[in-house]
């Protein structure tokens, strides 16, 4: 799979880039001065030695001054051996390796100096020489105030030079690097914030869209302006989807009311028909023909029109359908029976997607009722429909078929125009669920819709998963029975 | 009785002229809703009988003009727009009865006469069904002259079925009309009111019946 470039992510790494880059042109730029701007670094040496002898001098036990050599200053002498100093408090002087003549010094500066101020002589002829500059300094030390004159130092090498300035500037090292921390949280987790939060909003909004959009939009106004061009082109597909589901539905109405209208005008005028098993044949074809219209109109619907999907308590659809279908039945003298547990059982579909489905069974099975003239519907937790018949039963072979349009169970009479349980299965199909057909103990045919239990628009990727886990719960009522998918 | 078809087919608008003035009374027929609006405003109507798709609009918009009516006319939509949403908004809008084309003559005319039922009271103020009168100013029922002597339970059941006759009543809508909310409800204490109810109906040798179904509720009808 390749891995998608994140805008923030990108933007990130660039400025973490840039900072990078940033900081190493103000080193490059702190190099190239110490290594090209005039005395100062000649200085370094002169200065470090000076730090080094302040460290060491002290008083030994007659109250004179004395030096207490370490290692560093060991080292540091050996690396200088033209390296030269006096060390004085007024009363002792000490002093080390000879001291070059120098034109700009004439021991004036003594006793003007303020602590740890260096005044630097040179002249251009000992610079050339070698570099040899020498500073004077009166530095506070462990003896006191004492007067430090250091020459004879060559030139650091350039590591040593970068590490002593470096070195030098402890505090100025914990502000770089609050700088650094604070810069770098800023690119590393409050950019990113600030670039997708906007794009979250904006992807919340769209997922408040369900999926019947009709007229919805996203808020343009509240969109970063580098989000509109997506927004306003994420609207204009909106709208056409709107236009797109409005000519349908329209075309839909038309062909209702062009179909249905010549039917009720052939309907009444076979009440004139003096014959009455004629007028009942042609009736009955009428019938057929409205009831074509009808589900082939409610097909269009499932298939053409984009849907929402909602909790839908099967219980009170059940009842509802049920309710509404009754007085017919009882005209045809055949009992409906609902059971179902207690409170509600919740799956997430299209009310009137699952209603019609319910409908097509139930008014399948009252058809199909049979001589003990009872049809039961049962709401089976977590989330079925069966529908149960006496009637003769569907045979296993022709079951696969039963859900295609225009298939027809094996009965005779000529009411059943086998549109109607494909409607079911589409209905189920669009849920992810599956209809179920088995044998009714004692005969006649039980339909099991399954619903899956959670909510497959909300994750697409477990839809699988929870129609295998419907299958399960279908296999294991019914076993040995071939769980037939609608889909 | 007066009719009003609101009908622009002019072949089925003559049938249902004449079907309306054998079966329920008078009626006259008009094609789009000006001349609709226009009928309504000279002549007292008690049903009107109104079509979706009309050349100058949707049926739908005259529900609005028929509830300012005083009395209001029952209406009932005729259409060939079966779509849920449709019939929702024809419901919503304040249609009585939705009827679906192609209908069965039989059919239609038994809904017809459901509503009127329901919709009007006969000059005693009273609901019929089969041999059974409902008094609903006086909260009595009746089988020819006897007075039905039921308890104020029975009696506020009977009222909702005979008010929706031949539509199931769901359990629910009969448990909360009839108990109150301090009333502890057992849970099959509907079903024995429903039955004394039911072997009263029976003892005045009354037509009118209650049919359980079982899970969802009662249906009232004539034998």
């Amino acid at each position: 799979m390749m891995r998608r470039r994140s805008i923030t992510v990108m933007a990130a790494t660039t400025f973490a880039g840039s900072l990078v880059a940033v900081m190493a042109c103000g080193f490059v730029v702190v190099v190239s001065y110490l290594l090209n701007f005039g005395e100062d670094r000649l200085l370094l040496g002169p200065i470090k030695a000076t730090s080094l002898l302040q460290t060491v001098v002290a008083r030994n036990a007659s109250g004179h001054l004395a030096l207490e050599p370490n290692a560093e200053l060991a080292a540091f002498v050996g690396a200088h051996p033209k390296l030269w100093y006096v060390v004085s408090d007024g009363d002792t002087t000490l002093s080390h390796g000879v001291m070059l003549a120098n034109p700009g010094h004439d021991g004036a500066w003594q006793g003007r100096l303020r602590l740890t101020e260096f005044k630097a002589s040179a002249d251009a002829s000992s610079v050339e020489a070698g570099g040899p500059v020498s500073v004077a300094v009166i530095a506070q030390t462990r003896a006191g105030p004492v007067s430090i004159e250091v020459g004879g130092v060559s030139p650091l090498p350039f590591v040593e030079m970068i590490l002593y300035t470096l070195g030098d500037a402890t505090n100025l090292y914990s502000l770089l690097a609050f700088i650094l921390l604070a810069m770098g949280v800023t690119h590393l987790v409050v950019l990113p914030r600030l670039i997708a939060r906007p794009v979250r909003r904006v992807a919340r909004a769209a997922e408040a869209i369900d999926g019947l959009p009709a007229g919805r939009q996203l808020p343009v106004e509240s969109a970063p302006k580098e989000l509109v061009p997506l927004v306003d082109s994420f609207n204009r597909a909106l709208q056409r989807i709107d236009a797109t589901v409005r000519s349908q539905r329209n075309f839909l109405s038309n062909a209702a009311h062009e179909l249905r209208t010549p039917l009720t005008r052939l309907r009444t005028k076979l009440e004139a028909v003096p014959d009455a098993a004629q007028r009942q044949d042609l009736t009955a074809d009428v019938h057929n023909l409205s009831s074509i219209v009808t589900t082939l109109l409610q097909l269009a619907r499932l298939s053409g029109q984009p849907h929402a999907f909602q909790p839908v308590n099967l219980v009170l659809l059940c009842r509802t359908t049920v309710a509404e279908l009754v007085p017919q039945a009882l005209a045809d003298s055949v009992e409906i029976e609902v059971t179902a547990p207690e409170g509600s059982v919740v799956v997430r579909g299209v009310e009137t997607a699952i209603r019609s489905a319910v409908a097509n069974l139930v008014r399948n099975a009252v058809r199909h009722a049979g001589t003990c003239r009872k049809v039961a519907v049962v709401v089976v937790v977590p989330g079925a429909v069966r529908v149960i018949d006496h009637g003769p039963g569907i045979p296993v072979a022709g079951r696969e078929q039963l859900f295609q349009p225009f298939a027809r169970g094996s009965t005779t009479d000529d009411d059943g125009v086998g549109l109607g349980l494909a409607i079911v299965a589409q209905v189920m199909a669009m849920h992810g669920g599956l209809v179920d057909v088995t044998d009714t103990p004692g005969g006649g045919a039980t339909i099991t819709l399954g619903f899956p239990e959670a909510r497959p628009a909300d994750h697409p990727e477990r839809a699988p998963a929870i129609a295998s886990a419907a299958r399960d719960l279908l296999r294991t009522e019914t076993p040995g029975d071939p769980a037939l998918h609608s889909g | 009785m007066r009719v009003l078809i609101v009908e622009d087919d002019r072949e089925l608008a003559g049938w249902l002229q004449a079907a309306f003035q054998r079966e329920i009374g008078t009626a006259d027929r008009v094609d789009c809703l000006d001349a609709a609006r226009a009928a309504l405003s000279v002549g007292r109507f008690e049903l009107v009988v109104v079509d979706r798709r009309l050349p100058d609009g949707d049926g739908v918009t005259l529900l609005g003009d028929l509830r300012a009516l005083e009395p209001r006319p029952a209406t009932l939509m005729l259409t060939a727009l079966d779509d849920p949403e449709d019939i929702a908004a024809a419901l919503d809008g304040g249609a009585d009865e939705y009827v679906g084309k192609p209908f069965e003559p039989v059919e239609l005319f038994a809904r017809v006469r459901a509503l009127l039922r329901r919709f009007f009271l006969d000059r005693s103020g009273s609901l019929h069904v089969g041999n059974l009168r409902y008094d609903v100013a006086h909260r009595s029922a009746f089988q020819g002259e006897i007075r039905l002597p039921l308890p104020r339970r029975e009696l506020a059941i009977l009222e909702i079925l005979i008010r929706r006759v031949d539509r199931v009543v769901l359990r629910e809508a009969l448990e909360s009309s009839v108990y109150g909310f301090d009333d502890e409800i057992q849970s099959n204490a509907l079903d024995s009111h429903v039955s004394r109810l039911r072997r009263r109906l029976r003892e005045f040798g009354c037509t009118a019946k209650i049919t359980t179904v079982r899970g969802v509720g009662y249906v009232l009808n004539a034998q």
